[in-house]
Order: structure tokens, then C-alpha cells, then sequence
């Protein structure tokens, strides 16, 4: 596993990037406002979007796998998000 | 509590996490609680809220560079979550007197391996076949830690990867940088939802951490790394000192 070249596609990994930038920045300004203006519900946001930002980044993986068929690439992220779906409902 | 203060512990957590090749928790946990006088569960909520902040923000330039292993990165994750997620949820009934301890065996572990006068064990390590079922188990425990802790993990992750995986170490790190973000916001979901993240702390905290990343990748070359490293593991044992003194006290 660890000395072969990666199985995952150079154009995969980089859109997987960008969401991730994408999304930081959203975090970043929305962080920042709420702690400017002292609104909780901002601030609440920008930690929301995050923490929601690791994710966001397995749901493209999952469904660039989909569109490929390839199940390991849809099996474990779903089974990831589905794990912290669990974790969230029990905490509740 | 005063924001500069925050602030300026993430700033701290940001540059010496980025500087030294850790996520910043090992840093934030102590410096939240030990400065900010901030109750240890809210303290590993905020931290977690960072980790993952560091863990994007990296991941992102890692991925664009391609030296990620994004196959690996999503197996495992699937056993991180799963340790990080349970250890959120049974991290509201543990006393704080026994993670305190916890905490300061961890920043021990970290000095040593951190330390500029003994070389890692991966370093040293003879590669072998890779071991996967032993990999995933190492994973859910790695993730266990990350969610009591406030900790990304990525101190246990890149041996993980290296010694049980094969991986070189080039990719090591990138692939583990990635993977403790998914675990930190897996533990900070719950956290969150069971309302041990302050936004006000975390926002501020997660602010500075960014900014102290981007001071470090602006004057990391500039820097004595053996210097720094000396300095940090005796930073590191100091504060390992007064965390078991303070677990010792919440008994």
C-alpha cells in the first residue's frame, strides 16, 4: 500500500483542495464578523461551517466514487459520516 | 475572558504546532486552561475547533501539492472517527482529575519524541509489510485520544502510517494532517451539540491559531530548528508537570 503510487487521481485530490479552501474561507468571514459584531449566531456559523468542512471534503470523495464505481472510495466516507451522524444523535 | 489573551495562545498554538509539525492542541489545551483558567472540557472542545481549522488549512496546500494519500486517508478515518466519536460521548462522565494525568502523560510523550536529543522511533524503524487490521486498531485508538483530549493525534498517526503502513514519511505526515481534521471535527460535533464549545472562545482561539500558522510558514526557514525544539521540549515537560499537579489536585 504505502510504497505504490497513489490509486486516487491527481484531479480528485486537487477539487478536494479547493473545497476545503473554499470553505475555510467561509469559516474564516464568518468567524470573524460575529466576533466583530458580537453575534453569536455568525460566530455559531463560521465554527458550523469548520467543523463541516472535513466532511464536505469525504462527500466529494464518495461521490466522485459513485460517478467511477469505485466502492471503496463511496463505502468508507458514507460509513465515516455516518459514524458522526450517530455520535451527534446520541449526544443530543 | 479577555480575547487578546485567547487570541494570543492560538497565535502560540498556531506557530509552534506549524514550526514543529503538530496540530497545536498539545499547546491550546494547556494555555486555555492553565492561562485562560477555562474548565478542561471546554478547553478540549475549543482546541478541538482549532485542530480541525489547522488540519484544513494545511490539508489544503498538501492535496494541491499531491502528497496525500487520500485511499489511506479515508480508510482509516473510518476507525479514527469511530475512537474519537465514542470518547466524545463518555468524555462528559469522566472526571477531570484523571485526563488532567492523562494530558500531562501525553505531553510527556510528546517532549521525548519531539526532543532534539533522541531521534523518533520511525526514524530508526526497519519497514515491514504493511498491517492493516493492526493499522485500524492503532487508528481507533489514536482517535480515542484525539476526542478526550482535545489532541488531533497526529503524533500516533504518522507512525500509523510509516511503520505499519509502509508509507514514506514525505507522505506520512500530509495523509495524517488530513485524517485528524476528520477526526477533531468528528469529536467537536459532539462537543458542540452537547454544548461544551464556546463560540466566543473557539472563534477567537481558531482566528489566532490561522494567523500563528501563517506566521510560521512566513518565518519558519529563518529559524534555529534544534534550538527551537530544545526550547519546546522543555516547555513541554514544564507543562506536563503542572497539568499532573492540577489532575493530582482535582482528586
Amino acid at each position: 500500500m504505502s510504497s505504490e503510487p497513489p490509486r486516487v487521481g491527481g484531479a480528485l485530490v486537487r477539487r478536494v483542495g479547493t473545497v476545503l479552501v473554499a470553505m475555510m474561507l467561509a469559516a474564516i468571514a464568518a468567524t470573524a464578523v460575529g466576533l466583530l459584531i458580537d453575534g453569536e449566531a455568525l460566530r455559531g456559523l463560521g465554527i458550523f461551517v469548520m467543523l463541516g468542512t472535513p466532511f464536505a471534503a469525504l462527500a466529494r470523495v464518495a461521490v466522485h466514487g459513485a460517478s467511477r464505481r469505485e466502492p471503496r472510495l463511496v463505502v468508507f466516507p458514507l460509513a465515516t459520516l455516518a459514524v458522526v451522524v450517530l455520535g451527534i444523535v446520541l449526544a443530543r | 475572558m479577555n480575547p487578546l489573551e485567547l487570541f494570543g495562545i492560538g497565535l502560540a498554538a498556531g506557530s509552534l504546532g506549524a514550526l514543529l509539525g503538530i496540530g497545536g492542541g498539545a499547546i491550546l489545551v494547556p494555555g486555555l486552561t492553565l492561562v485562560a483558567g477555562l474548565p478542561l472540557r471546554s478547553a478540549v472542545g475549543a482546541s478541538l475547533v482549532c485542530v480541525v481549522a489547522t488540519s484544513v488549512s494545511g490539508s489544503a496546500v498538501y492535496l494541491w501539492k499531491d502528497r496525500v494519500d487520500l485511499d489511506v486517508a479515508v480508510h482509516l478515518q473510518a476507525f479514527t472517527v469511530v475512537g474519537a466519536v465514542a470518547a466524545g460521548l463518555v468524555a462528559a462522565s469522566v472526571p477531570p482529575g484523571p485526563l488532567f494525568i492523562a494530558f500531562a502523560t501525553l505531553l510527556a510523550v510528546i517532549a521525548i519524541r519531539m526532543s532534539p536529543w533522541s531521534r523518533g522511533a520511525a526514524d530508526r524503524a526497519v519497514l515491514r509489510p504493511p498491517r492493516r487490521r493492526l493499522a485500524a486498531g492503532a487508528s481507533v485508538g489514536a482517535g480515542v485520544i484525539s476526542g478526550l483530549l482535545g489532541v488531533g493525534g497526529g503524533v500516533f498517526n504518522v507512525p500509523v502510517l510509516h511503520l505499519l503502513l509502509g508509507m514514506p514519511f514525505k507522505r506520512a505526515v500530509p495523509t495524517s494532517v488530513l485524517m485528524l481534521g476528520v477526526t477533531a471535527a468528528a469529536a467537536a460535533a459532539v462537543y458542540l451539540v452537547r454544548g461544551d464549545v464556546d463560540t466566543h472562545v473557539a472563534g477567537v482561539a481558531m482566528l489566532g491559531t490561522l494567523g500563528g500558522g501563517t506566521l510560521a510558514a512566513a518565518v519558519g526557514g529563518r529559524i534555529n530548528q534544534r534550538m527551537l525544539q530544545a526550547l519546546f521540549t522543555v516547555v513541554l515537560l514544564y507543562t506536563a508537570w503542572r497539568m499532573g499537579l492540577r489532575g493530582l489536585d482535582e482528586f
